[in-house]
């Protein structure tokens, strides 16, 4: 065996965790698959719809500024079933894999490994979605004739994809560590995203109320144009996931790997 | 150095591992032995951090393994070659290892060259071979180039030259002055490479002593002899000391006395000597002898065939 030096230790640095985090995203195909189903699925929306309108035998419609955005928020509506599943398997894949305990083993401050961990999905998650919503945007504008200019509320509802997503995200990868297995994470992320406002706004009397103040329909707020106080709602909607991820981190924390 | 103290992990009922208490020291290859199911790889995986002692406790360096900054520069661990994404190519999936640690990229070809992998450094790991992820996950542990090695089980998968490979390279860590820590549940594969044994069977500590003392401890060696005057040797040997016995084609066996010893013994009182020699019991069976009341599973005796 060769003798080696290797420079000197430097103090441990976040960075340096997140710059791993990436390698471990950008080196395994599964996960750039996801984000092509989601780009796929937004923008290729957004074709469907030009191209009915450019077949119509009256020629495209002209139609409202606020007509063309909710085009684009059909398409992300699609989408994001996908970015869902992106964040619980960011999680879930390291545990079928058996990769978790190289990690943890790596990275023995496990709070700060799912913080890095979190922080790469988030801005991967943001970047992409503010990319898809401008392209698909752009398609709808470019191919229909379009009446009036772009509201403030409008542009925060196209702009708000990026901040959402990112928590949906991250609200998958928590359940994801919490759960432990890819199937009933995906799962237990539609449960809290879909069937739990579907069921709580049946209950009587308070129902209507309660759903209002769930992650998903709180956080949802914000890609639409006409929610009442959106920032606040999806100011809930951050607390829901921060606690949630703090759970994930300290259930880690209390399990065996 | 690895040390553990009246370390004892609990699953419901059971006890995997009960109040063990031992040290690994540097500059020998130290081997963790025991049938499956001994509480081996739970050991391994307190000392690495993942699985919480119900009591006692386990350190690296005189540290917990959760306290170290930089763990891979100074413990590397092979517990499980095919916990790897079979998605990511070996040296991406060594690169982001080295990243957390702040090692140098360059590093990643060094350890794949040193386990013989360089040609496949960007091919999935997915398409490899159980030994082509042993070596693997020998070059992850020897990522941070630490001074301590545990590796569980590192010779399972591996053919003939891999598994001399391995010899070879966990004896050149520990003549640097290094700690290595290997598991088996083969004896014999261990026989030749340790230098001090740690046995455990239903997680308790059996024996924990230099190869030589284990050896000698267990009395491995027994003296065998054939002599026209066996009847009247015998009991001599007996007043001597010695444990005889006469096996079926009626030579002795003598426990006890070494074959300097009986041959003198033989000379003296006029015995004729056809044959002496020294018998070594293999390891294997002395380690069968030991473990053998602590085996969870163990087959049923075949019934004997008239």
């Amino acid at each position: 065996m060769t003798t080696l030096t290797l420079p000197a230790p430097v103090k441990p640095r976040f960075r340096t965790i997140v710059r791993a985090e990436w390698t471990k995203f950008r080196s395994v195909r599964s996960f750039r698959w996801c984000l092509a189903v989601f780009a796929l699925l937004a923008v290729g929306t957004s074709v469907i719809v030009a191209v009915a309108g450019a077949l119509s035998p009256h020629g495209p419609e002209t139609v409202t500024m606020g007509e063309t955005v909710s085009m684009v928020q059909l398409g992300m509506g699609f989408a994001e079933l996908v970015i869902l599943v992106l964040g619980v398997l960011m999680a879930t894949s390291e545990y079928r894999t058996g990769t978790i305990r190289v990690s943890l083993m790596s990275v023995p401050r496990w709070g700060r490994l799912l913080l890095a961990k979190a922080l790469v999905l988030t801005a991967v998650v943001a970047v992409a979605s503010q990319v898809v919503v401008w392209a698909s945007f752009a398609i709808q504008y470019a191919t229909g004739e379009t009446l009036g200019g772009l509201e403030p509320e409008m542009l925060r509802a196209l702009f708000g994809f990026a901040p959402y997503l990112a928590v949906l995200a991250l609200f998958g990868m928590a359940v994801g560590a919490i759960v432990r297995h890819a199937a009933v994470g995906v799962l237990a992320g539609i449960g809290l995203a879909y069937l739990l406002p579907a069921f709580v706004s049946l209950a009587p009397i308070v129902g209507e109320t309660a759903v209002r103040f769930l992650p998903f329909p709180s956080g949802s707020a914000i890609v639409n144009m006409t929610a009442e106080l959106p920032w606040l709602r999806f100011g809930l909607c951050c607390a829901w996931a921060a606690a949630v991820f703090a759970l994930a981190i300290h259930l880690t924390h209390r399990r065996d790997a | 150095m690895i040390q553990t103290q009246r370390l004892t992990k609990r699953f419901r009922a059971t006890v995997a591992v009960d109040d063990l208490s031992i040290a690994v020291e540097p500059g020998k290859v130290t081997g963790f032995l025991g049938p499956n199911g001994s509480g081996k790889s739970t050991t391994m995986r307190m000392i690495m951090g993942l699985a919480r002692p119900t009591s006692g406790s386990a350190t690296v360096n005189g540290r917990p393994y959760r306290k170290l900054r930089h763990p891979l520069r100074e413990i590397g661990a092979l517990l499980d070659a095919e916990a790897v994404h079979p998605g990511r190519s070996a040296a991406n999936h060594l690169l982001w290892m080295a990243q957390t640690n702040g090692l140098p990229r360059s590093r990643v070809d060094e350890v794949l060259g040193l386990v013989g992998l360089s040609g496949v450094a960007g091919k999935r790991v997915g398409g490899f071979s159980l030994g082509m992820k042993q070596r693997l996950g020998i070059a992850g542990a020897l990522l941070g180039n630490p001074g301590v090695l545990v590796l569980d089980e590192p010779l399972n998968g591996l053919d003939p030259e891999g598994i001399l490979w391995v010899r070879t390279l966990i004896r050149s860590f520990a003549a640097q002055g290094r700690v290595v820590f290997v598991s088996s549940h083969l004896m014999n594969e261990m026989q030749d490479t340790v230098d001090h044994v740690v046995v455990i069977g239903r997680g308790r500590l059996i024996a924990d002593a230099s190869m030589k003392d284990f050896v000698a401890g267990n009395s491995l060696e027994a003296v065998r002899l054939r002599s026209p005057h066996a009847s009247m040797l015998g009991p001599v040997l007996v007043e001597a000391g010695a444990r005889v016995s006469v096996e079926p084609d009626g030579s002795l066996t003598v426990t006890g006395l070494s074959s300097t010893r009986v041959g003198d013994l033989a000379l003296a009182a006029g015995a004729a000597l056809h044959e002496l020699w020294t018998r070594t019991e293999s390891l294997e069976s002395v380690f069968m002898k030991l473990t053998r009341q602590s085996l969870d599973y163990q087959a049923s005796p075949a019934p004997a065939r008239a």
